[in-house]
């Protein structure tokens, strides 16, 4: 998936994960349930999906292709 | 599909493989610069009559004024300039090359990293003056010449770089590592701005108390440089990836970035480190990519690679770079384009053996046995062997050649001069091949009456009252052109593949720190490379790498040529670009391969191949393949 931020310009290359994180993001479920549904469709320790997840998005946030979520 | 395959990543686009080109139009002030890409690393400031090109990042600028403020990194460098002048070179530290106009001086600046990880070259032409990156970028210019310097391919050829600045084209200049430029009315000027060795005065010894600065600025080194994007880590196995893994994954954790990817190729047979590679990504909770070293070089192993590869902008140095660079399309293929090394640990954590000569020469026999002592403990090899290398090889016997150039410089110059010229000229007569040309043999020798000239001034950059022999190493691990040759072509593959390939270890401020810090402190705790041990053991205590040695294993790489080299070598017909060059004859270069190895794996037991046969066997290929595409 490739994600272009109108404004500026920025072109964003995404994994099949990372589409997937997307794609549960718009559909607005909460992010606990996120997690636990990549871990399960991809196969991947909870607790590393957990990490993986906060750190794909503050990359979203910090390039404005999401607002309101802080990491902390 | 790989664990690492299935976490998520996220990348923005940038074009690492585009370069820039700085026209300095003759007789104007006024710098062009074209970019290649607008998503490289590049920032570009102007203000009136000054211009600024940056690439790369550069730290420790004063806080001057608003220039904390500026987002641009160009223009924080503007603004250090416009209120230091030249003065900012002071404080430049990091990895970047970069190009000022000042209109006002009529005259621009120009300067290199210290450690010369971003290359940086010129050229005169009617067009004006030329400066890019990119040896091709330069080409691509009417009025740059391709020929080829073929004395500097000939001292190749005998391990000879007697010119710093030059490139194996007559008309492309190198500004080495920790240089400046100044070019003022068409006059050019060099000089070098970072010196951490103490040139002409007393070395400023860091105390023991202040060794815990070591982990904060390696701390902040890694810090700075996962700042620039999601990273991966190339993973060896050996102490210093594993160290920059281990602060790698800490920080990302802590911080919340995305986990490094752990880049690990996997040597065949003996030559393995796959079980403590991963061993330590299983630790360190790092997603983990391999690359077989067969498969990444592609086929026909190490040399026909090489092969492939002529057309870069110097002949290939090290024989791995294009299966590194095949894990670094990897890596960037998911999402990293910045891959961190341990680079530069093997360089300025461990003390060179030659020290026991400074120790011999001050009786200081305690210390002297602590040395000896160290390096048995931190290597497998034979302590009888130590006990004859720390006694003569690397003692009594540079003890001994060190007093006496210092003699015949005072009471007999000429003799010292005459001496070192035939040690130079023995590189030639012991190679029958080499410079068939009379010209080109003219040429080599009055290169090596220069390099000698040269050569005996270069103990006035000594520390006065420090370790002698240890400091000489040391600047000829900082200065040596190879140095700066290696460093280009690590950019210019890894940005062949779209990455920055940068090195923690690297770090200005951390290569000061440790050229400050007196040898019996780089081997704390009585091992080579005492520091990160120590680090390792106290921050990640399960790692157990604080009692690991080095491994000095037979040579894959000379077993490669070996078995590899004879059949390039009929294949291709022989070095037919270097003969048509005048550099080689090629009837008795030929006499180099006609060896018939068995095709077998190497064991890694026994003697390795004789590198006095590999090297002039793969050195020979490397440049005719490279002439071939140059010539």
């Amino acid at each position: 998936m490739v994600l272009i931020h109108l404004r500026s310009n920025g072109i964003f290359d995404l994994n099949e994960t990372s589409a997937r994180l997307w794609e549960l993001l718009a559909l607005d479920s909460d992010l606990p349930t996120i997690e636990a549904q990549l871990a399960q469709e991809f196969s991947v320790d909870a607790e590393i999906v957990h990490g993986e997840v906060a750190a794909t998005l503050s990359i979203f946030a910090e390039n404005d292709l999401i607002i309101g979520y802080d990491h902390r | 599909m790989t664990t690492a395959d299935r976490l998520p990543w996220v990348s923005q686009r940038r074009d690492l493989t585009g370069s820039w080109l700085a026209v300095l139009p003759s007789g104007s002030i006024d710098l062009r610069v074209e970019v290649d890409s607008e998503t490289l690393d590049v920032s570009v400031a102007s203000r009136p009559g000054l211009r600024c090109l940056l690439q790369g990042f550069v730290y420790g600028l004063p806080p001057v004024g608003a220039a904390a403020a500026l987002q641009n990194p160009a223009e924080r460098l503007l603004d250090a300039y416009v209120k230091l002048g030249e003065g900012l070179l002071d404080h430049a530290k990091g990895f970047f090359s970069f190009v000022i106009s000042d209109g006002g001086q009529a005259r621009i600046l120009a300067a290199r990293d210290p450690l010369g990880i971003h290359p940086l070259f010129y050229s005169s032409t009617s067009e004006g003056f030329l400066l890019s990156p990119s040896i091709a970028n330069l080409q691509a210019r009417p009025g740059v010449s391709g020929a080829i310097n073929r004395a500097a391919l000939a001292d190749h050829l005998r391990h000879l770089w007697p010119r710093p600045t030059e490139t194996y084209f007559e008309a492309v200049t190198r500004v080495p590592p920790g240089h400046a430029l100044t070019v003022r009315r068409g006059a050019v000027s060099s000089r070098r701005y970072w010196d951490p060795l103490f040139p002409g005065r007393r070395p400023e010894w860091i105390d023991e108390a202040d060794l815990g600065r070591f982990d904060e600025l390696l701390d902040e080194s890694v810090a700075r440089l996962l700042a620039l994007g999601p990273a991966g880590i190339y993973l060896s196995g050996g102490l210093d990836s594993v160290t920059v893994g281990a602060l790698a994954a800490d920080h990302a954790r802590r911080d919340g970035l995305p986990m490094p990817l752990a880049l690990s190729l996997v040597f065949p047979g003996p030559y393995s480190e796959k079980v403590t590679q991963t061993g330590v990504a299983a630790q360190l909770a790092l997603p983990q990519l391999f690359a077989d070293l067969d498969d990444a070089l592609g086929e026909g192993g190490l040399v026909r690679a090489a092969l492939r590869n002529g057309g870069l902008s110097a002949p290939m140095q090290n024989p791995w770079l294009p299966a590194y660079q095949s894990l670094a399309r990897q890596a960037r293929a998911r999402g990293r384009d910045i891959i961190l090394t341990g680079s530069g640990g093997d360089e300025w954590l461990t003390v060179t053996p030659v020290y026991a000569a400074d120790l011999l020469r001050s009786l200081n026999l305690v210390e002297l046995f602590r040395l000896g002592r160290t390096q048995s403990r931190s290597y497998d090899v034979a302590p009888w062997l130590f006990a004859r290398n720390m006694a003569w090889r690397f003692g009594a016997r540079p003890l001994l050649a060190g007093e006496r150039a210092i003699a015949m410089r005072r009471f007999a110059p000429d003799r010292l001069l005459a001496r070192r010229l035939r040690m130079r000229r023995m590189t030639l007569e012991r190679r029958s091949w080499l410079a068939p040309d009379a010209a080109l043999r003219r040429e080599l020798l009055d290169r090596d009456e220069e390099y000698v000239r040269l050569q005996t001034t270069e103990d006035d950059l000594l520390p006065i009252g420090g370790p002698r022999e240890y400091f000489r190493e040391c600047r000829v691990a900082l200065t040596h052109p190879l140095v700066s040759m290696e460093a280009e072509e690590v950019f210019e593959y890894s940005r062949g593949a779209g990455v920055r390939v940068l090195h923690p270890f690297g770090d200005t401020r951390l290569v000061e720190f440790l050229h400050a810090t007196p040898p019996r402190l780089l081997n704390s705790n009585g091992r080579s490379k005492g520091l990160v041990r120590a680090m390792l053991g106290r921050r990640f205590p399960t790692l157990g790498f604080e009692r690991q040695r080095k491994r000095i294993t037979g040579s894959f790489f000379g077993w490669s040529v070996v078995t590899q080299a004879p059949a390039v070598w009929r294949e291709i017909g022989g070095a037919q670009a270097l003969a048509e060059a005048g550099i080689v004859d090629p009837q008795r270069c030929a006499s180099l391969y006609e060896t018939e190895p068995s095709n077998a794996r190497p064991t890694g037991e026994g003697r390795p191949p004789d590198h006095t046969i590999t090297d002039p066997m793969w050195e020979i290929l490397t440049l005719e393949s490279w002439l071939r595409a140059h010539g």
